[in-house]
């Protein structure tokens, strides 16, 4: 029978027993104890990891893309044009569902709003749902296509495609702010890191930093893996995943200098950053990877099936990712 | 030829076209339910196979049509001159409208190959016809889609009887044009087709659409279908984003730049870059960031 370690062990005496038996016994307990101790601790290093829970929930046609804000997974259905809430409680189940009008299919939030940005027209979409299933929506003009989109402390960044630019947009005025600055060939994802605001060009595979004091590129454009196609700030560095040749990109933060390529495999597309791990999205394997960034191996592995394309991290750190083919919506929780 | 042939060929021509039309969606099929259910599947399929593409090219907004040749890496062919210099790229499909960004370019024979953003599933590719289906007098029809969000239910598809001329093949105006582009006499068939897939009576493709609009003129031709298998033959994934092998065709380019000229009066020709350089930017405080 296996003993936790740490319980006290008390041994039963029979009563009656002579003492020098008591003292054998006592003794060899003293020797067997602590080898006994370390093998079960080393048995509790080996220990498989806590089971998985993984949840499904159906969405509509084509969900494109997520983000959590409010207790909610906010899903764009780019085949309804329609923005789902997803209640991240113990059982997951749609809340609410809004009309997008946008053709949105990349959803960003910075806590309160939730920002939509979409093929159709050439605008950003702010949505504040605290006003129910009549959600307050703003449209803001760009000028220029909507790729991808991230929220700062004190602005919404858009990347804008075919341009190859980037827009800075204020949330107060919902205006855009200054020119649009140009990055590469086709910006396809950006992230708001500590300092500057980076992005990925997937057009010509290379990283772009953006000064948001001055609104310009700053530094040459740093080369990335093939097909790079989402961007993640974290842990002192960026990290970009390249969906045509299986790695990562590891960019220190602070000098904008190339670390380190991970081979991953398979095809990242998605990247999400915990307290303790940066999480990555293979789509071609379905899997969700989690990987220490200390020590740049993986740690974990979860399949979620399917096509996912899309991942985010909830409030209580379950990992949620998107199934566009077959209209889900997958909560990684243990 | 006397007159049962000809009448027989009218026949098949006319049950060709209708069951195209069926497969379309377009309303030609008359005979009840067990030809529509019949039809119901290739619907579906054709739904998701052409696409509209909307291109700002010189803050001029140009419609184009395309056709889904790869699923699994969301690639789209569509005629060059529709997208050449374009700063936005816009694929209406049968589930979203997408962003595009061009991956590679034929300019001399006026083709070039799109990839959706962001990459989703959903997209299928139409099989190609077996046989060289552009001959004169041959069954097809030309498919393309209205531009914008996808209404559901109803498929977005416009299909146009179209045919290929005997004649000699007329070059396209100011564009070099494939060298085995054929004449297509559709007077009914918009600029905006350009680039729509050529389905035979098989409903298989036979060909892309190729509509030149200057000076108020339209000017119809068509490439086979064997002649794009081909030229995508020689593409292959390049060491970064691009799609590398089509080269030798870049000669072209000059041609494709005066259209573009003529056409859009905005037109850049730094906007027709695949690769436009971006200086890095020397701010106080910054000069070593990149050492």
């Amino acid at each position: 029978m296996a003993t936790a370690p740490g319980h006290t062990f008390l041994p039963h005496v029979p009563h009656g027993a002579r003492p020098r038996a008591v003292l054998v016994g006592v003794l060899a307990l003293l020797l067997v104890a602590p080898a006994a101790a370390v093998l079960l601790i080393g048995d509790d290093d080996r220990a498989p990891p806590p089971s998985v829970r993984v949840e499904e929930v159906a969405v509509g046609s084509l969900p494109t893309d997520i983000a959590i804000a409010q207790g909610r997974a906010w899903v764009p259905s780019a085949g309804s044009d329609r923005l789902i809430a997803i209640d991240d409680r113990a059982d997951p189940a749609r809340e609410a569902t809004y009309r997008s009008r946008s053709g949105a299919l990349r959803v960003a939030s910075d806590g309160l709003t939730i920002w939509l940005a979409g093929a159709l027209g050439n605008s950003l979409t702010s949505v504040d749902p605290l006003f129910g299933r009549e959600a307050t929506r703003h449209s803001i003009p760009i000028g220029r296509d909507t790729v991808d989109i991230a929220v700062g402390r004190d602005a919404a960044w858009v990347t804008n495609g075919a341009a190859g630019t980037v827009t800075r947009v204020d949330p107060v005025s919902d205006r855009a702010l200054g020119p649009p600055i140009r990055t590469g060939r086709f910006p396809t994802a950006l992230a708001v890191g500590r300092h500057d605001v980076w992005v990925v060009n997937s057009g010509d595979g290379t990283l772009a930093r953006i000064d948001p004091r001055e609104n310009l590129v700053v530094g040459r454009r740093v080369l990335v893996g093939r097909d790079p196609q989402d961007i993640a700030v974290g842990f002192g560095s960026v990290w970009v995943a390249n969906r045509g040749d299986g790695t990562l990109s590891r960019i220190d933060e602070r000098t904008g200098r190339p670390q380190a390529s991970i081979e991953i495999g398979g095809a990242p597309s998605a990247l999400a950053v915990t307290v303790q791990a940066l999480i990555v999205l293979d789509s071609e394997r379905a899997r969700v990877i989690r990987l220490d960034p200390k020590t740049r191996r993986v740690t974990d592995v979860v399949r979620v099936g399917g096509f996912p394309t899309a991942l985010a991290v909830g409030d209580g750190g379950s990992l949620w990712t998107v199934d566009a083919r077959r209209g889900l919506v997958t909560r990684v929780s243990r | 030829m006397d007159g049962s042939t000809k009448s027989m060929r009218d026949c098949r021509w006319m049950a060709g076209v209708a069951a195209i039309a069926a497969i379309a969606g377009c309303g030609g099929s008359s005979d009840g339910t067990a030809q529509r259910a019949a039809a119901a599947a290739p619907v579906g399929r054709l739904d998701l196979s052409v696409v509209a593409v909307t291109a700002r090219i010189g803050g001029d907004r140009e419609i184009s049509s395309g056709v889904v040749v790869d699923t699994d890496r969301g690639l789209i062919l569509t005629t060059a001159h529709g997208v050449w210099g374009a700063t936005s790229l816009k694929v209406a499909t049968g589930i979203a409208v997408l962003h595009g960004r061009i991956v590679a370019r034929d300019a001399c024979d006026d083709l070039a190959v799109l990839e959706t953003q962001p990459r989703l599933p959903g997209l299928v590719a139409v099989p190609p016809s077996a046989d060289g289906t552009l001959l004169a007098g041959r069954p097809i029809v030309a498919v393309r889609r209205k531009a914008g969000l996808p209404r559901g239910g109803q498929p977005d598809l416009v299909t146009t009887r179209v045919a290929v001329g005997a004649g000699a093949v007329k070059r396209l105006p100011r564009l070099a044009g494939s060298k085995d582009a054929v004449a297509l006499e559709a007077p009914a068939l918009p600029a905006a087709a350009s680039g729509a897939p050529l389905l035979g009576e098989d409903g298989r493709l036979a060909g892309l659409a190729q509509l030149v609009r200057l000076g108020g003129r339209t000017t119809r031709a068509a490439v086979p279908w064997e002649t794009i298998t081909a030229r995508l033959s020689e593409l292959q994934p390049g060491g970064r984003a691009q799609y590398v092998g089509w080269r030798r065709h870049y000669r072209c380019s000059e041609a494709l730049h005066a259209y573009a000229s003529a056409r859009h009066p905005g037109f850049r020709r730094g906007d027709a870059q695949l690769n436009a350089p971006v200086p890095a930017t020397r701010l106080p405080g910054t000069q070593d960031v990149d050492r």
